[in-house]
């Protein structure tokens, strides 16, 4: 079967199944206990690679980006669909927030050969990543994201006193993200680092063992305004 | 009173994430005597006598374990072998994988190589949520370097054996960290936990054999492999050989890491002398002994040995006998502790991250969260408790929970713990509707020092 004969028009709402059959008849060969392979299989991995190029082209992506992105497809041979967390956070960079998490899912679902639901399933199943995806108008940048754990460790330490002092600070309620300037306040789950709470990420960069002297020293650090920012919404 | 460092004796030493420090600490010695003097037969050999046992709370053997993948040879041997070593640990209150790979980054690939061999794996995935920046940065290098000296790629050592690392960095969902929804997230699915089969079985990942270990559990081969399990054995109890790594944290002077000898302490001696007691001016009220999952000690109770078959959950009319080990995340909570408003924190993390497989789960944990907000809020009545216990009875019966995997199992038997332990503090928010009588928002605490922080 040519695989690739399939693609040309660009769209591939049919390769989910592709990837799923192969999968399935991989796992009846292993049951049937017989080597014997299928007449050709599809060679997956070359095909991600080449959507992967004329996606790079087209989105005019880095080299470092391209190599990046082919290293991660590689990594999950026989499957490119393994690569799809890691794809969509490694264009998200490269792309530095001008493109949101909703307008990477056809790609990423195009190089990897899944549907765009299939993608977005994943997408929104993860919490760091689900927030990502349900944006901001086009116009709002994406902006700094705050994001307090709210275990019961941090929470011992004082976690919802922290949480409390950023609404404050800036205006806005828990889960929310201010249109006037940008950033987003949510509390999210264990972060992994109990013995120093309270433990807090800005835009994923690990915050840890702080008092409330020490956040405004890091809000300056950050060129983020002293004052209380006035208004702000609520989604 | 002391601690027995193995896994982090060198965790101290500068500059111990590079392979020139880690080869001078005798690093990768490990390997290469699995590689040259034993075969992968004799290497599991070597393991099943050391008794290791799982770190990531299941305390079986890992021999046992191995011994499900199917041989490789025969039919099902053309194709690879995957072996996925496990960095989600997002169990609140477990910290020790994280460090392990930042710090010791190593000790872990070394160790990784050693269960390759033994199992004939030609792929290693390293799985751990992108959120782990420090973890992923430090893993990312160390599989370089050891690519360049020729311990990871091909016919490492001259030995014929090849096997590479693949870092996978992925969601930060919690259940990714169960092992069969850790392969459908590797397969890029949602990682939701797979059927399980009522005989323990291999694992398939792309439709291979896969073995799903955890990577606290390999750091301990290594020094297996250059000592010899006989002298491992001499370590910690005879049932259980070797060392805990113990994630301490709450209202205690110092929290942190402690690696301690099996058996060789009880809990208060952990809380009031390793971690040095109760911070300034606060009293003792209560220690979760293994995670959320485990039944809640009172200080009356905390002369337990650290042992994790000396807490089995095997049943029993005190809570001691109830307890389970868990996975070593010992949460250390004062006398300004509202245990409803813990029962709530605790149910907030498994309502937003229970994965909505299964209805015992994704139904039973809002639900509890509700009627738990509600008790807190001082508009709960005495059927509340009734209902609690009759609904985490169900979730969790005696005889085998309905739910796919161990998460709903998880919060029911906590929630259930805490009732049966504080029942009179539960009384006192509804009698009256007088709600919580604790601070609305806990104030700040600093401890007086971090243990092993880095």
């Amino acid at each position: 079967m040519d695989d690739g004969a399939n693609r040309q028009g660009g769209r591939i709402e049919d390769s989910f199944d592709l990837a799923e059959l192969d999968l399935a008849s991989a796992r009846l060969r292993n049951r049937s206990g017989s080597s014997k392979q299928s007449a050709e299989p599809v060679d997956h991995l070359e095909n991600s690679l080449r959507r992967l190029h004329r996606y790079a082209e087209q989105a005019g992506m880095g080299e470092e980006t391209v190599t990046r992105g082919e290293q991660l497809i590689r990594g999950c041979d026989p499957q490119p669909r393994g690569a799809l967390v890691p794809l969509l956070l490694l264009f998200e960079e490269a792309e530095d927030g001008r493109l949101s998490f909703d307008e990477l899912i056809e790609p990423v679902a195009e190089i990897i050969g899944l549907s765009p639901a299939g993608v977005r399933g994943v997408v929104t199943f993860h919490p760091a990543l689900r927030t990502r995806s349900t944006q901001h108008d086009e116009a709002a940048p994406v902006g700094r994201c705050f994001r307090v754990c709210g275990g019961l460790s941090c929470a011992l330490m004082g976690a919802r006193r922290v949480t409390e002092y950023l609404a404050e600070r800036f205006g806005i309620a828990e889960g929310s993200s201010s249109a006037a300037v940008e950033f987003r306040l949510e509390s999210c789950q264990c972060l992994g680092a109990c013995s120093a709470g309270p433990v807090m990420t800005i835009d994923g960069e690990h915050h840890e063992s702080f008092t409330l002297e020490r956040i405004d020293t890091i809000l300056q650090a950050l060129d983020m305004v002293a004052t209380p920012f006035p208004g702000g919404q609520v989604e | 009173m002391s601690e027995h460092r193995l896994v982090l004796r060198d965790i101290d030493i500068p500059d111990i994430e590079g392979i020139t420090k880690y080869r001078s600490r005798g690093g990768y010695e490990g390997t290469r005597r699995a590689l040259t003097e034993f075969s992968p037969q004799q290497t599991l050999e070597e393991v099943e006598s050391s008794k290791l046992q799982g770190r990531g709370g299941s305390w079986s053997n890992v021999a046992d374990k191995w011994r499900l993948m199917p041989p490789a040879t025969g039919d099902v041997a053309a194709g690879e072998r995957y072996l996925v070593v496990n960095g989600y640990e997002s169990d609140p209150g477990v910290f020790r994988d994280r460090k392990l790979m930042e710090r010791l980054p190593h000790r872990l690939i070394d160790g990784a190589i050693i269960a390759a061999y033994a199992l004939q794996a030609e792929v290693i995935y390293v799985c751990l949520p992108t959120d782990m920046r420090r973890a992923v940065r430090a893993l990312e290098v160390a599989v370089t370097e050891a690519r360049e000296q020729g311990w990871l790629g091909r016919d490492i050592r001259g030995s014929g054996f090849d096997v590479d690392i693949r870092i996978h960095a992925g969601g930060n969902a919690h259940i990714t960290g169960e092992e069969t929804a850790l392969l459908n997230s590797l397969e890029g699915r949602r990682p939701e936990p797979r059927p399980r089969p009522l005989i323990p079985t291999h694992h398939e990942l792309f439709g291979r054999p896969a073995l799903v270990h955890n990577a606290g559990t390999l750091a301990y081969l290594p020094d297996i492999l250059v000592f010899g399990s006989a002298a491992f054995r001499q370590i910690g109890s005879r049932r259980c050989p070797g060392t805990l790594v113990l994630c301490v944290s709450g209202h205690v002077r110092r929290p942190g890491l402690y690696e301690v000898e099996i058996g060789s302490l009880t809990f208060r001696q952990l809380v009031e002398d390793l971690a040095g007691g109760m911070a300034a001016g606060s009293r003792l009220k209560a220690v979760l002994p293994g995670g959320l999952a485990s039944q809640v000690l009172k200080p009356s109770e905390l002369d337990v040995v650290l042992n994790p078959h000396e807490l089995s959950g095997s049943g029993g009319a005190d809570a001691v006998a109830n307890s389970s080990f868990g996975n070593g995340a010992v949460v250390v909570m004062d006398e300004t502790t509202c245990m409803v408003r813990t029962a709530v924190t605790i149910m907030e993390f498994y309502a937003a991250e229970s994965c909505g497989a299964c209805p015992p789960c994704r139904e039973g944990a809002p639900w509890l969260l509700d009627v738990l907000r509600r008790i807190e809020a001082g508009s709960g009545n005495s059927c509340d408790i009734d209902t609690i216990r009759s609904v985490t009875g169900q979730i969790a019966p005696p005889s085998g929970s309905p739910a796919m995997c161990g998460f709903a199992p998880a919060f029911a038997t906590g929630v259930r713990g805490i009732l049966s332990a504080f029942g009179s503090e539960f009384d006192d928010h509804i009698d009256g509707n007088r709600g919580c009588s604790f601070a609305a928002v806990e104030d700040i605490r600093v401890p007086e020092s971090v243990h092993l922080r880095y």
